[in-house]
């Protein structure tokens, strides 16, 4: 009986240490939502109260009301949705290559795609806007990339380098590389090509790690704020996170009732997507985290 | 079974360029929200000898301002509707950005890659080298032909200079100058009538303002920050007879007896416990949140804590600049800019004008809080700001700016560097004052 | 049904491979190969994002080998990067460990922890800037209220860099979580039974079954958090600027300070090699060392 007890003692305590902690965690969320329905006297008045004296709902109004909302989801929307499809079609192609398809140079040419990721943004920033800047037959551009703007302002500039990362293929690559070799000989006794078997035999299989690779590739795509800030200088064009930076803070003072408000309404999306695919979350980097 | 296959991976490759394709169309082709309906009308000027060189076709400018000010936003956009109206084919884009790394790293970006914007309203910080670099227009021609020429303050010519040549015509000057509480003031027994006017009296009103829970500050006598402090402690080296720099042979001379004891004196405020650390242009003054007595400020400070609604504001007094030698406070300005790779030189300078007409000034001035900068407006200027006014104008006439040198923004990096150092008392004044001069002497060597 | 195309190919050499990596690898030179290699290049000349550029061969990089701001960085990242590793994989082992189960309560626990991961980096920093605030701040608030001294927190050169750790940790701990839980999901269950039959204890099972089995997953995670350790600049960034007194500024910041604010772009390329060469040899250790899909179940 003193076992069972232990246990029950070891339960609770260890249920008691997760709540802790998981509030811990929490508690900047709920300040960040209490502090959206504030108003900012009361923010920034010395005496600091946890729940607001009044609730005021209207910033959330405000907030939008500040610049084109409207257009601002609706583009980050777009660039997200887009960046996921096409991500998921070219990495998935591409890892599953670099993981079953024997071809010259195939390990070489990965290790390159995996060294070009370790180059900071900071300094290809400008080269690659001056690339899309010049690229020919867009924007006015002539064949030449001259003349124009190119990509600048496009839905296209923003989304291409989000799609041209490696570490998508990365992931499907360490997915596909855990599958047996004898599916590879079934298929091609089979008489499949390996076009084929990708997409009778490997496709069906993968839902876990395309489910993974389009949660992390929306995450970074809805959340980035570097890129659509350099790419676009239309109004717009604008993306939300971008907009969440710069439509709230003026040189004197951060209005931030409106901020917090901002924040809270950019995150759900990504909220949704994480519940709705935590499922498949799980799942998926069961079969690539543990095999490195 | 195979042509299956080969059908399946065909249809593959044509759905991934087809969703190329469509990704590769334009966005949205509005050009801002104050797109209007163009249509070849005739202009109507009133300047007729300067229009005959701008020409009917349609013309896109585009006009970037550091500030991100909602009011200020506000009356820029409505005089970018006016001007638009009146002139049919020339539109104008209009964006803004924060000031520091986002406005320079848009301005950088566009720069570099050939898309220079038209108009800029850009801070002083950056004058020099983008006049050195050849990014903003010599407006001296321009100038000289203005009718207008001689109904703008001198000074707003003078902080828009690089070596003797007017690159920009300041629209906005904020000089700083003293804001204090008089509630507080009563409170520790100070009268309210008699602000600080020198170093000593600046220090002892500090102390007794200063109001402490335990060991730390929750009330602050005299806010100064205690990161990227150049525009406190510029302003107190000069007041000390410090030059910071030598124009005539472009060194900078910043570790001088002067500028060292000026250090000493402010990071006083830090070592003797009276301030809440705050980096300024990073985090909010804690004079503004209401917890502390005394700060340095400008009018848009004024105009944020009015649109702020901030309960105290009747208590507000301004007094003018602390003097020791002489008087002297920081006097940041909004300075607007063409630049030389505009294509449309012509229609940008017209459009600046406008911004410097006698409407479009008192405009600014009473809806976005700028500065009167043409002689005749001080008296409408008063009327709309008549407690915080006249000191003000007053400010005018002692501000002075960043030094002007090309290598200003590293002159700015190492004074900054030995200021915190200085007041988290790392290292005393002169010996900060010391290494940073070695090392931004070292760094301009190359 | 023929098992060969009208050309024999070459066994182990199928071009079919190249079509398949082709659209990606045409975006990754377009967007990433060319510009690092035009970064490369500008780190040999003085570009100074106009129209000086001029080569100056290894001049950058003599710079850099006297550079006391370089030098902090790179010592501020080892710090960040030691502070930060071993308590991300710790506590996400071990929060991994605790919430492995099936049930509800183990799903709900595991998105609470998991949210800081889903927002971006800068509305977290924007957040724990308010939270860290000396004068109205949450954090002082409470400390405040229950009687001890209010700290300055990102103000405080001894402070600073543990807060922007901090921010961190509290960001990815989810991350660091799920991997190591489905690290955990897939060692078998037998092994446990087995060991537990023996007579081995908690500890002892997890000393000898758990850490082995999760060497490849642990591995992975070491070494890309490394990676994104020696990369961090945006927390930077928005917390701190790199200051008090550049106690947290870091190579990437350095990269983007002389790059953009001073416009010494032919300088921030020089840091940038000597970054990427940092982390290439990380990751060729990694290479060399790590798992590379074999599959190590035993039995």
């Amino acid at each position: 009986m003193n076992k069972i007890a232990k246990k029950r003692t070891k339960r609770v305590l260890i249920l008691l240490f997760t709540t802790l902690l998981l509030l811990l965690v929490l508690t900047p969320f709920f300040l960040m939502v209490l502090t959206s329905v504030k108003s900012l006297p009361e923010i920034l008045s010395p005496k600091f109260k946890v729940f607001p004296e009044k609730w005021i709902f209207s910033n959330y109004a405000e907030a939008m009301q500040r610049g084109d909302w409207q257009r601002y989801l609706i583009n980050s929307l777009f660039i997200t949705c887009t960046t996921v499809v096409l991500s998921l079609i070219i990495n998935s192609l591409a890892g599953y290559s670099f993981a079953r398809v024997p071809f010259k140079g195939r390990d070489s040419l990965f290790f390159l795609a995996l060294v070009g990721m370790m180059v900071p943004s900071q300094v290809t920033m400008i080269p690659v806007f001056i690339v899309l800047k010049n690229f020919p037959f867009v924007g006015g551009n002539n064949l030449f990339g001259a003349g124009g703007t190119g990509l600048i302002n496009t839905y296209a500039g923003l989304i291409l380098p989000y799609i041209a990362g490696p570490f998508g293929v990365f992931l499907c690559r360490q997915f596909y590389m855990n599958f047996p070799a004898s599916m590879d000989d079934a298929a091609k006794i089979d008489g499949c090509t390996r076009i084929a078997a990708y997409l009778r035999i490997y496709l069906p299989l993968s839902k876990p790690i395309l489910a993974t690779l389009a949660v992390l590739k929306a995450t970074q795509t809805w959340n980035d704020y570097m890129w659509p800030l350099i790419m676009t200088n239309k109004d717009s064009m604008m993306t939300a996170q971008v907009a969440v930076v710069t439509k709230f803070t003026s040189e004197v003072s951060i209005q931030w009732q409106l901020l917090m408000a901002a924040t809270v309404i950019i995150i759900l999306p990504m909220f949704i997507l994480f519940l709705f695919a935590q499922k498949y979350f799980v799942e998926g980097i069961v079969t690539t985290g543990m095999k490195g | 079974m195979k042509k299956n296959c080969s059908k399946i991976s065909v249809l593959l490759v044509c759905l991934m360029l087809l969703g190329l394709l469509s990704g590769c169309g334009n966005g949205p082709a509005s050009s801002g929200p104050q797109q209007e309906p163009l249509s070849k009308e005739e202009m109507v000027t009133t300047d007729s000898l300067e229009e005959s060189k701008i020409s009917d076709e349609p013309v896109t400018l585009s006009f970037i301002r550091a500030g991100t000010d909602e009011h200020a936003q506000a009356v820029y956009t409505e005089l970018i509707e006016e001007y638009m109206e009146d002139h049919p084919n020339v539109t104008i884009e209009y964006q803004q950005y924060n000031y520091g790394a986002e406005l320079e790293t848009k301005l950088n970006t566009l720069y570099a890659s050939g898309s220079a914007p038209d108009i800029v309203r850009a801070p002083i910080s950056t004058i020099a080298q983008r006049a050195e670099m050849g990014q903003y227009a010599a407006l001296d021609d321009y100038i000289d032909s203005w009718a207008g020429k001689d109904d703008i303050i001198q000074a707003a010519y003078d902080v828009g200079s690089y070596k003797d040549q007017r690159y920009g015509i300041a629209i906005n000057i904020e000089a700083s100058f003293l804001f204090y509480r008089k509630d507080h003031f009563i409170e520790a027994g100070l009268d309210p009538e008699k602000p600080p006017t020198t170093w000593e009296e600046l220090h002892e009103y500090a102390e007794k303002l200063t109001v402490r829970e335990g060991n730390s500050v929750v009330r602050s006598g005299f806010s100064i920050p205690v990161g990227q402090g150049h525009t406190v402690i510029i302003p107190f080296a000069r007041q000390n007879g410090g030059q910071l720099v030598d124009i005539e042979n472009n060194i900078p001379v910043f570790n001088e007896e002067q500028t060292a004891e000026a250090l000493g004196y402010l990071a006083s405020f830090n070592l003797d416990n009276l301030i809440i650390p705050f980096v300024n242009n990073q985090d909010q003054n804690p004079f503004e949140l209401g917890k502390a007595s005394m700060m340095i400020g400008t009018l848009s400070n004024y105009n944020t804590l009015l649109a702020s609604d901030v309960e105290w504001i009747e208590h507000l007094m301004f007094a003018p600049m602390i003097s020791r030698e002489t008087r002297s406070g920081f006097g940041g300005c909004q300075i607007m800019f063409m630049s030389e790779e505009s294509k449309h030189k012509e229609e940008a300078w017209d459009f600046i004008k406008f911004l410097f007409s006698d409407d479009s000034v008192k405009k600014l001035v009473a809806d976005a809080g700028a500065t009167p900068v043409k002689t005749g407006l001080a008296d409408e200027f008063l009327e709309s700001y008549p407690d915080i006014g006249p000191t003000y104008l007053d400010a005018l006439t002692y501000c002075e700016g960043m030094p002007k040198v090309e290598w200003a923004a590293l002159f700015e990096k190492y004074l900054n560097i030995a200021y915190e150092e200085a007041m988290y008392g790392q290292k005393d004044a002169q010996a900060a004052l010391d290494d940073a001069m070695k090392q931004l002497e070292a760094e301009m060597a190359e | 049904m023929t098992l060969f195309k009208a050309k024999k190919p070459r066994i182990g050499h199928e071009r079919v491979g190249y079509l398949l990596i082709t659209p990606f690898y045409l975006f990754f030179l377009a967007i990433i190969l060319l510009p690092g290699i035009i970064a490369v290049i500008n780190s040999f000349t003085n570009y100074d994002l106009y129209k000086t550029y001029n080569f100056i061969g290894l001049d950058n990089y003599k710079a850099l080998l006297i550079d006391p701001l370089f030098k902090k960085a790179l010592l501020n990242t080892l710090i960040y990067s030691v502070l930060y590793i071993i308590p991300s994989m710790s506590l996400g082992l071990l929060l991994a460990l605790l919430l492995s189960g099936e049930g509800r309560g183990s799903r709900i626990f595991r998105t609470g922890f998991y949210m800081p991961y889903i927002i971006s980096m800068v509305c977290a920093s924007t957040i724990w800037l308010w939270m860290f605030d000396p004068a109205a701040g949450f954090l002082n608030q409470i400390l405040a209220a229950m009687g001890f001294e209010a700290s300055t927190w990102l103000k405080d050169p001894a402070l600073a860099m543990t807060c922007v750790v901090f921010v961190s940790l509290w960001k990815n701990l989810g991350y660091c979580m799920l991997i190591n839980l489905s690290g955990i999901k897939g060692i078998p269950a037998y092994l446990y039974e087995a060991a537990e039959i023996d007579g081995a204890n908690a500890f002892q099972r997890f000393k000898n079954i758990t850490i082995p089995m999760l060497q490849p997953t642990t591995f992975f995670l070491f070494i890309t958090t490394c990676i994104s350790s020696f990369n961090v600049f945006e927390q930077v960034n928005v917390l701190t600027n790199g200051g008090p007194m550049n106690s947290t500024t870091t190579i990437v910041h350095q990269i983007y300070i002389r790059g953009f604010s001073e416009f010494k772009m032919g300088y921030a390329s020089a840091i940038s090699v000597v970054l990427m060469l940092i982390i290439t040899l990380i990751t060729a250790i990694n290479f060399k060392y790590g798992n590379q899909g074999q599959d190590t179940n035993i039995g």
